[in-house]
This record gives C-alpha cells, sequence and structure tokens, in this order.
C-alpha cells in the first residue's frame, strides 16, 4: 500500500491528501479547477530545469504530508503575544500551522474603510476587490506552486487600503508552526490591494517553534494603484527541517513606490519567486534581501524585476551568508524592456562564506531592449576582508570577535533600511544569534 | 620598554626591513622618517602584527616578552596601539560599540570590570573634547563616510581612549590641514607621559612643529641610515631626502 502510494507523483498525493477544498466564490472554483488540471500527473521540477539547477527537490518528493487543517493544535504556546510586534499590536492576523486563528489576531484601531482580514472570509462574501485580483499576478509559466496554493488554499490574508489612506502602524500577519510529529503542508494566500495615494506597512513572519518537517507554501499578490506605497517585510524562519516555497507578485502603477526586505534565516531548504512589475512610467520597486545558510541549509531566490515603462528606478540589494555546508542561490533577472527608457536599475550580490565547505551561486541576468538607460549590477563571492579583521585585532579584539563583527557589519545594512524599530531589533538578535552559533567563526583564528 | 635588534622582515619575498636596531624606553618619542618605500610604514605593522608581513631574522623584546610571539589582539591588550596610515572603514559597527569594547578588553587584562554603554560614555566625554570631536561621531560606523580628516582625529580619539603604553603612529599627519594638524598634535602631547612612549612614522617635518621628538631615525632602503635628535629633522626639511640618500649610496651601499 505504502509502496503503492509512493509511485504516485508527489504532487498528486498532495492533491489527494488535500480533498476538495471548502469552496469560496466562482471564479475561485474555477481557478482552482485550472489549478488541478494543470498539476495532475505533473512532476516536480529537476536540476534538469534551468530554473531549479541548484535546488533539487528530491529530498521534498520523499515526504508525504498531510493537509495543515488536520493537524490539532496541540503543543501551541499558550500565549503567542510575544510573537507580536508592538508596533503591530493592534492590527495582526494569527495563522496557527497554516490556519487562521481568530483569537490570537486583532484588527481594531484600523482606518475607515481599510480591511485586514482571513481571506477566505472575505472571498466568501464576495467582496468584488478580492474576486477581481485573485489569481491575476501570480503567473509563473510552468510552476506547479503556485497552481498547487491555488488548488488548496483555505485561507490567508487580506489587506485593502482605500484611495488616500495611510495606515501608520505595520500590519504584521503570523504564520506559526508547532512542533507537531506528523508532517503536513499549508499554503496561505495573500491578497494586498493598496488603493491610490495609500500607503502601508505589512509585514510577514514565517515561525517555526519546533524541528519538524512540513511545507509551507505562500503565494502573495499585491497590488498599488497611482502613487501608492508600501513597505513589505518579510521574515522566514521556518524550522530548520521545513520546505519554505513562496512565490510574490508585485503589480505597481504610476508614481506608486514598492519596498521589499526579505530575510530569510529558516527552512531546511527556502525558494523565494518573487517579480515585481513596473507597469507604468515614475515607479520605484525595491527587492532586497537577506539570506543566512548554516549546516545543510539551501537557500534559492529568484527574482524578475520588470521595467516596462520610462522614468523608473529600481534597488536590489541581495546579501548571503553562507556558514557550514549551506548553499545560497540567487538569480536575479532584470528586464528594461523597449518602452522603458531611463530606466535606472541597481542590482548587487553579495555573498560571504564563513566555512569553507559552503556554496555560492550567482547570476545576475540583465536584458536590455532600451538604449538609454543606467543599469549597474554586481555580483561578489569572498571571505571577511584581512584588513578589516587586522584593524580590529590592533583594537584588542579578539579573531572569534572579529569575526563575529564583521559578519554582523555584512549583514546589517539590509535590515537598517526596514523602517520598523522592533522588526530590526529582531533582525539584529538573529544575525547575532547566528553568528554566535557559528562554528567557522570560533574556529579559523 | 622596546628592543627591537636586528629585524629583518618581507612581504611576499621581498625584504623590506633590512636589519633595524632601536631602543625606545618609557617617556621617550621617536620619530621614525625616511623617503617614500624606505620600510618605515612596514616597521610599525610589523610591530602591531600585521599578517602579511614575514619577520625572517630578528627579534622585538616588548616589556621583556618577545613581542613577535604575540597575536596582534594580544599585543593591543598589552599596551601596544598603532593609529593607522590608512584608517579603514568598518560597516555597521559602531564607534562607540568599538571604543567601548575595546577599552573593556583593556581593563580585563587589568583585571578591572567593564564599563557599561553609560559609564563609558562619560569617559569618553573628556577624549572628545581633547580631539575637539562632536559626541555624534560615536554612533556612526567606524570610519564609514568620515574625511580623511576625521579618520586621523578617530584614530587618535582611540589611542586616548585606549591610552595605550606603546603609540605608533603611522603617517598620523600626511592629508591633515593646518587646524586638524594643530589638534592632532595637541592631543598626542597631552597624552604622552614619563609611563608611555610615542613611535612616530613620518615623511615631512611639519608635525615636529608641534610634537618635539626626543629622538629622530633616518631611514633608507630597510636600514636605519642616521639617528639623532630633533635638530636632524630641520637638517632633513633643509636639504631633502636627496641629500641623505646620496650619502647612502657611498656609505651605506659600499659599506655594506
Amino acid at each position: 500500500m505504502k509502496q503503492r502510494q509512493r509511485e504516485t507523483p508527489f504532487l498528486d498525493r498532495l492533491l489527494l491528501s488535500a480533498g476538495p477544498a471548502e469552496p469560496l466564490h466562482q471564479k475561485v472554483e474555477v481557478l482552482r479547477q485550472e489549478a488541478r488540471t494543470f498539476l495532475t500527473g505533473r512532476q516536480l521540477p529537476t536540476a534538469r530545469d534551468e530554473e531549479w539547477k541548484y535546488c533539487g527537490l528530491k529530498s521534498l518528493e520523499r515526504e508525504d504530508f498531510v493537509p495543515a487543517g488536520q493537524i490539532a493544535e496541540k503543543d501551541m504556546p499558550l500565549d503567542l503575544k510575544s510573537y507580536i510586534y508592538p508596533e503591530a499590536e493592534h492590527h495582526h492576523l494569527t495563522f496557527i500551522n497554516g490556519v487562521f486563528s481568530d483569537r490570537w489576531s486583532q484588527t481594531d484601531r484600523l482606518p475607515e474603510g481599510v480591511i485586514v482580514a482571513n481571506l477566505a472570509d472575505v472571498l466568501k462574501q464576495g467582496h468584488p476587490e478580492a474576486v477581481r485580483y485573485i489569481g491575476q499576478y501570480a503567473q509563473w509559466e510552468d510552476d506547479p506552486f503556485v497552481s498547487l496554493n491555488t488548488a488548496v488554499f483555505s485561507g490567508g490574508a487580506f489587506i485593502y487600503v482605500p484611495d488616500g489612506v495611510h495606515i501608520e502602524e505595520p500590519v504584521q500577519l503570523l504564520f506559526v508552526n508547532c512542533g507537531v510529529k506528523e508532517g503536513y503542508f499549508m499554503a496561505p494566500r495573500c491578497l494586498v490591494i493598496g488603493g491610490s495615494s495609500s500607503s502601508m506597512t505589512v509585514v510577514e513572519d514565517h515561525i517555526g517553534l519546533g524541528d519538524n518537517t512540513y511545507l509551507n507554501c505562500p503565494v502573495s499578490e499585491i497590488t498599488l494603484a497611482e502613487n501608492a506605497h508600501m513597505t513589505h517585510v518579510k521574515l522566514q524562519r521556518d524550522s530548520k527541517k521545513a520546505f519554505h516555497i513562496s512565490r510574490l507578485a508585485a503589480n505597481i502603477s504610476r508614481d506608486s513606490n514598492y519596498k521589499s526586505y526579505s530575510v530569510q534565516l529558516g527552512s531546511l531548504l527556502s525558494r523565494s519567486d518573487v517579480k515585481a512589475v513596473l507597469t507604468d512610467e515614475n515607479t520605484h520597486a525595491t527587492l532586497d534581501g537577506l539570506v543566512m545558510v548554516n549546516g545543510n541549509q539551501l537557500s534559492d531566490t529568484h527574482s524578475v524585476m520588470d521595467h516596462t515603462m520610462p522614468n523608473c528606478t529600481s534597488h536590489q540589494l541581495h546579501k548571503c551568508i553562507i556558514d557550514g555546508e549551506g548553499t545560497s542561490v540567487f538569480n536575479g533577472k532584470i528586464f528594461v524592456r523597449q518602452d522603458a527608457q531611463k530606466t535606472d536599475a541597481f542590482q548587487e550580490n553579495r555573498n560571504l562564506q564563513l566555512s569553507n565547505t559552503g556554496t555560492a551561486y550567482t547570476k545576475p541576468q540583465l536584458e536590455i531592449f532600451a538604449d538609454d538607460v543606467s543599469c549597474s549590477h554586481g555580483a561578489t563571492i569572498g571571505q571577511l576582508n584581512a584588513e578589516e579583521m587586522f584593524y580590529l585585532k590592533t583594537r584588542g579584539l579578539g579573531a572569534a570577535r572579529t569575526r563575529e563583527l564583521l559578519t554582523y557589519g555584512f549583514a546589517i545594512d539590509v535590515i537598517d533600511s526596514i523602517p520598523v524599530r522592533s522588526i530590526r531589533e529582531r533582525l539584529s538578535k538573529e544575525v547575532k544569534e547566528f553568528t554566535s552559533k557559528s562554528r567557522s567563526i570560533k574556529q579559523y583564528a | 620598554m622596546l628592543s627591537i635588534r636586528n629585524l629583518h622582515a618581507e612581504v611576499e619575498g621581498v625584504e623590506i626591513l633590512k636589519g633595524i636596531d632601536l631602543e625606545i624606553k618609557a617617556g621617550e618619542v621617536h620619530a621614525i622618517m625616511g623617503p617614500n618605500g624606505s620600510g618605515k610604514s612596514t616597521l610599525a605593522k610589523v610591530l602591531a602584527g600585521h599578517p602579511s608581513y614575514e619577520v625572517t631574522e630578528g627579534e622585538i623584546i616588548y616589556n621583556g616578552e618577545d613581542l613577535l610571539e604575540m597575536e596582534p589582539d594580544e599585543r593591543a591588550r598589552r599596551g601596544v596601539f598603532m593609529a593607522f596610515q590608512y584608517p579603514v572603514e568598518i560597516p555597521g559597527v559602531s564607534n562607540s560599540m568599538l571604543m567601548r569594547e575595546a577599552y573593556n578588553e583593556v581593563r580585563k587584562e587589568h583585571g578591572l570590570d567593564p564599563l557599561d554603554p553609560l559609564e563609558f560614555e562619560d569617559y569618553v566625554a573628556d577624549k572628545l573634547k581633547l580631539l575637539d570631536m562632536d559626541v555624534r561621531f560615536m554612533d556612526r560606523n567606524v570610519n564609514a563616510g568620515f574625511s580623511g580628516g576625521e579618520k586621523k582625529r578617530n584614530e587618535i580619539l582611540q589611542m586616548a581612549v585606549l591610552n595605550p603604553r606603546l603609540a605608533l603612529l603611522d603617517e598620523t599627519d600626511s592629508g591633515l590641514d593646518i587646524d586638524a594638524l594643530r589638534i592632532v598634535s595637541e592631543g598626542i602631547n597631552k597624552l604622552a607621559s614619563g609611563e608611555n612612549a610615542v613611535m612616530l612614522v613620518t615623511h615631512y617635518q611639519r608635525i615636529l612643529n608641534y610634537i618635539t621628538p626626543d629622538f629622530v631615525h633616518v631611514l633608507v632602503r630597510g636600514r636605519i641610515h642616521r639617528s639623532g635628535g630633533k635638530e636632524l629633522a630641520l637638517e632633513l626639511e633643509e636639504h631633502g631626502y636627496d641629500w641623505i640618500t646620496a650619502d647612502t649610496e657611498v656609505n651605506g651601499e659600499a659599506g655594506s
């Protein structure tokens, strides 16, 4: 019996175990049907696929997962309050093992017209904007993971900020995973709609409290109308045995500004595909990232910055710290379409290798079809700077402390641009914890 | 305090120091002068323990101990300080964080309790005044975005904080305008005492208008070519290095 189950492709097994999803809306049903059709009989991508060259999914394929909804909330800490950033005290949504928790969510003190709610509820009520935009932007060719999410998602966040409305405090989306033995999969779906001249900060926090195996497959779609501003922080600290495969698509209109800061610390394997489409003039997008891997972790970021119209700017600083046997992969595509004159695009990928056994792959990929643009890009893989180390040593700091400080310094500039104080503090703590646990930092003098 | 005997050092297989002998006692200020490429900065770096330089011969005894056996950080904790010719920018580490940690390392060495951030703030206030520096410098990342003059001043501020027994000042004067030079020099003069010693590496005589050395040594091609009192510096100022290198062609090279 078990043997026969193994022969069924991974994605089919997941669909089978998920069963039919709860009906949310007619349009969603159509999308789900399409997704199921696409997935049926489909194999997971392999190293032969260019986009998955360094990101093997064999270890994922071996797993059997049950839907998150079937896992009881046992072993949860009694109090989740400590995971809520003080700035987001009044508006946060909590998902426990992928399931929306009314008890740990709070959405008061929001400006009039703003909606922060469970996406499933909003779709069931037929909110016109939610229905209109769901599934519109998260489109990757031949990618099974968006389809998987579409086929099975049973909840997630919906954030709607009407025209001209500014939310002062950040909205936090907390995805907590407790350490249950049984392997499960979750597919939260988020939809964020920023009206014209609106502004908001959203913090997406994925936490694994145990060291158990699960699959977290979130998909986020963001659309910003004219002159909208959004800061989006994503902190991934899933369990060190988890699989985190996420998709994020942002659609950015004229004069609007989207800033994304993504920090990947957890998971055995994390794969993050990000796409920002600058659809009109005078638009700005930031896709900054910080990745830290240790042990046998692998973290792979594939990004697309798509400049379609003139006079837009983009910024992408992606830093990776590789320790132990860890692997980091970065593939950053920048498209500058024929109409996108006067584009100013910046991309830099810096990899810091602490150990002799880690691996870094980097591939900046610029495709420029316009002739009057400024695009700078750079990729480096290196170790700590010897002159900087010597300088700190001449100040009496020991070799290990010197390495620790410089590693911290390497990571900190991505963190420093994040506008929410308590998130910066949290991230600083995470970096310090990473460096204090690093054997390479202690070993090599 | 410091005895250097027959010191030979090389970098990437090229010998730079070719037999230096030098005695420095507590309370003394020594100026090391010489043309570009003579090895004077190398001497400072070897004393501080720069990993690129290999000592191939000779010894350095510091307060009765073999300095070459110590790692750079151990030398620092024992009171050796180098002000860099090109101070290094350290991203993400604030001046106050570095200086407090560095100072606490020295305190630990002397069996003293570490200072907490507030206590350190009080301690550093006077030192900032000494160098006419704003307290906001402490919150900035080490040397990041500092002007050339600010970097040099920041080096002497660190010297003031750490109160070293042996200060190696590597071309601290070069690149400073006259006001900054005066401030830095006054700072160094106030820090000099009967217990500590200063080795001042410089290309120009200018700084010696403000800091009076007890000894001047002229380095040429990796050797001390001539030693004397402060008047030697004035002589150099008058005649230039050509005067002394021409001299070497005859005496130095022919003699060896």
